[in-house]
């Protein structure tokens, strides 16, 4: 037996190890992620008042600030017990499909790119950003410019791009100007024009990864995300859905306080980050998945014209249940161009401009549960209070750890196919990390940690004696 | 937005909208909350339009040092003597880091994405304190008003 390390994995948001059991033959017996960081925001912030914690959870994370903020003030909403004005609810779509947009190039055009579009055994001291400046520099200005629309609808919007407090408990602390709503409407068409030009690429592109589409972890799991009443795909509201391989609904319209039915968690001993499975299958079978591959699975449509076309394309080319992990890049170019879509439909209701935008109370119940989807998948944020609204007891589903298991699975899926232990080569390698990839996971989220992206790939020996290492 | 387009893919022709460009683009940056780290958006913000203050460097910052004439980069540091300043002319270097970007791997960002790196600088704010906490320290104080008046020249 022999044991690969990739540590760390590069090219993701936070700290990972992979780890890959061989046998003695050099074939792959087992692999797993490994999250190495805990930083303790479910602790550390009892005793709190709960108004604090959209501030506080915020800063778990720098890439999805606006997910966290969104679910601690839907909590925050419950513990208030209040119904926030309409308005206010499309103001907090607006920023958060902003916030979609941003992520969703941030993942595509600045960690996956390279992949994709410089090679998976292209020379990986080339393969990365500036490579891919170097070689497509025009798919490189792409992803900036449509990050910076993101960026720069969030900061119109909420005043600041990364942690902005503009969202509070009850709505949002203060109505939007016609003219902010103008700026943001005069810069969607360039932004929706490079949504299309990187979907039609990618699309034209994507057959050319044969291989990784039928080995990138395509193991059957359910898949759950938020719809509307109608099976719509939903970003900051909705109510969780899930669906098996078979395309099956096993469960719909779950409610936030409801979660815990459908929702378990466990630990497992090689890593910080939680292991959530769906509860009625029990640990392991009920493992599923979520991010922009699990929505377009869960959701009977999207609810634009232009990202139901493709809705409708993507489903009719790899079936109603999408299996392979690959075509979570597929999926979120689709959902930026929906978020994209969806901004317009919010900007130009009349009724974005009201001046009633939030609702004031304090405590009215001792617990609360905010939901929405985060770029990579459902987030949850559950808080005890007292009769005083101090925090008592926390508990944060956060997006990256309900596909930990799914990740794991992959991780060997890929890891079997393209290892070959008696002959390391680093484009192997590359491929596990590049599956990781796929999940776009925020480990500094989901552990609620602090780090600099790494891969560490590590070969050990059945005496665990090192025999060969590879970083990223 | 077209203007930049038309800089980064046609860089012969660099030069000609460079009489639109702002003259100097100013870039203060750093940790606000980490005391004397906030030496170089405290610059950029005394110093109003045409600076930008921000958090750290990123990406998006490349297409508008594409269009200044000269950018001048501002930010705290510990190898400088507290209380002072020190300003170097600084050149594209590219990196492949996307989490740590530093001015030079900017420049280079410009120049290949947009077609040109203006000419650069950078001044380090000696700064004495990068603990917890709002504010600067008198001595980064001093130094940050000492570049804004190099800046101001």
């Amino acid at each position: 037996m022999k044991t690969l390390k990739i540590d760390p994995v590069t090219r993701i948001e936070g700290h990972a190890k992979v780890t890959i059991q061989l046998n003695d033959e050099g074939r792959v017996t087992d692999a797993q992620l490994h999250v190495t960081q805990v930083r303790g925001f479910e602790k550390f912030t009892e005793g709190r008042p709960f108004y604090e914690m959209p501030s506080i959870t915020a800063r778990i994370c720098g890439i999805c600030p606006v997910s966290h903020l969104l679910a601690s003030v839907k909590a925050c909403d419950d513990i208030m017990a209040v119904r926030i004005p309409e308005t206010a609810a499309m103001l907090r779509e607006l920023l958060h499909c902003g916030q979609f947009v941003q992520s969703h190039a941030l993942s595509f055009f600045h960690l996956s790119a390279p992949d994709l579009l410089l090679g998976m055994d292209s020379d990986p001291a080339r393969r990365n950003v500036f490579g891919l400046i170097e070689q497509h520099p025009e798919r490189a200005r792409d992803g900036i410019a449509l990050r910076k629309f993101g960026q720069q609808a969030i900061e119109w919007l909420a005043g600041e791009r990364v942690h902005p407090s503009w969202t509070v408990p009850g709505g949002v602390n203060a109505p939007l100007s016609s003219e902010v709503r103008d700026r943001i409407l005069a810069e969607l068409p360039a932004a929706k024009t490079i949504a299309r030009r990187t979907l039609a690429f990618f699309k034209g592109i994507v057959d050319r990864f044969a291989e990784e589409i039928a080995n990138f972890g395509n193991a059957p799991t359910l898949y759950a995300g938020l719809v509307d009443a109608t099976g719509g795909l939903q970003l900051y509201d909705g109510k969780l859905r899930f669906r098996d391989a078979e395309g099956n609904i096993v469960a719909d319209q779950i409610r936030p306080r409801q979660y815990a039915q459908s929702i378990a968690e466990t630990t497992l001993p090689t890593s910080y980050l939680k292991a959530p499975y769906f509860k009625p299958l029990g640990y392991p079978e009920g493992v599923y998945r979520v991010g922009p591959l699990a929505r377009l699975n869960v959701a009977d449509r999207c609810g634009t014209p232009e990202a139901d076309a493709e809705f409708a394309e993507f489903h009719q080319r790899y079936g109603r249940a999408v299996q392979s992990a690959f075509h979570y890049h597929y999926a979120r170019l689709i959902e930026a161009l929906y978020a994209l879509e969806r901004m317009e439909t919010l900007l130009a209701d009349p009724a974005i401009l009201d001046k009633h935008v939030r609702a004031h109370a304090g405590v009215n119940a001792l617990e609360g549960v905010g939901m929405a989807e985060a770029p990579r998948g459902v987030l949850i944020h559950h808080y005890k209070v007292n009769e005083k609204g101090a925090i008592r007891w926390v508990n944060l589903i956060i997006a990256t750890g309900h596909n930990n298991l799914a990740i794991n699975r992959s991780i060997r899926q890929v890891s079997e196919h393209f290892i070959d232990g008696n002959r390391l080569q680093e484009g192997m390698l590359n491929r596990v990390s590049a599956v990781v990839r796929a999940y776009d996971p925020c480990l500094s989220c989901s552990t609620h940690a602090a780090g600099l992206p790494d891969i560490h790939i590590r070969l050990l020996a059945p005496d665990g004696t090192l025999l060969d290492e590879l970083r990223q | 937005m077209t203007t930049h387009h038309k800089v980064g893919r046609t860089p012969s022709s660099a030069r000609d909208p460079l009489v639109a460009l702002p003259d100097t683009l100013v870039i203060g940056y750093g940790n606000s909350l980490r005391g004397d780290d906030g030496a170089g958006p405290f610059v950029a913000t005394e110093l109003g339009a045409g600076a930008i203050a921000c958090h750290q460097l990123t990406p998006e910052l490349a297409e508008p040092i594409s269009q200044a004439r000269r950018v001048i980069f501002v930010d705290a540091h510990a190898g400088v003597p507290a209380g002072q300043i020190a300003i170097q002319p600084i050149q594209p270097r590219p990196s492949a880091a996307i989490h740590r970007f530093d001015p030079e791997a900017l420049l280079a960002w410009s120049q290949q994405l947009y077609g040109r790196a203006p000419e650069a600088l950078l001044i380090g704010i000696g700064a004495e304190s990068f603990a917890l906490g709002e504010g600067l320290s008198p001595a980064a104080k001093r130094a940050a008003r000492e570049a804004l008046r190099a800046i101001r020249k």
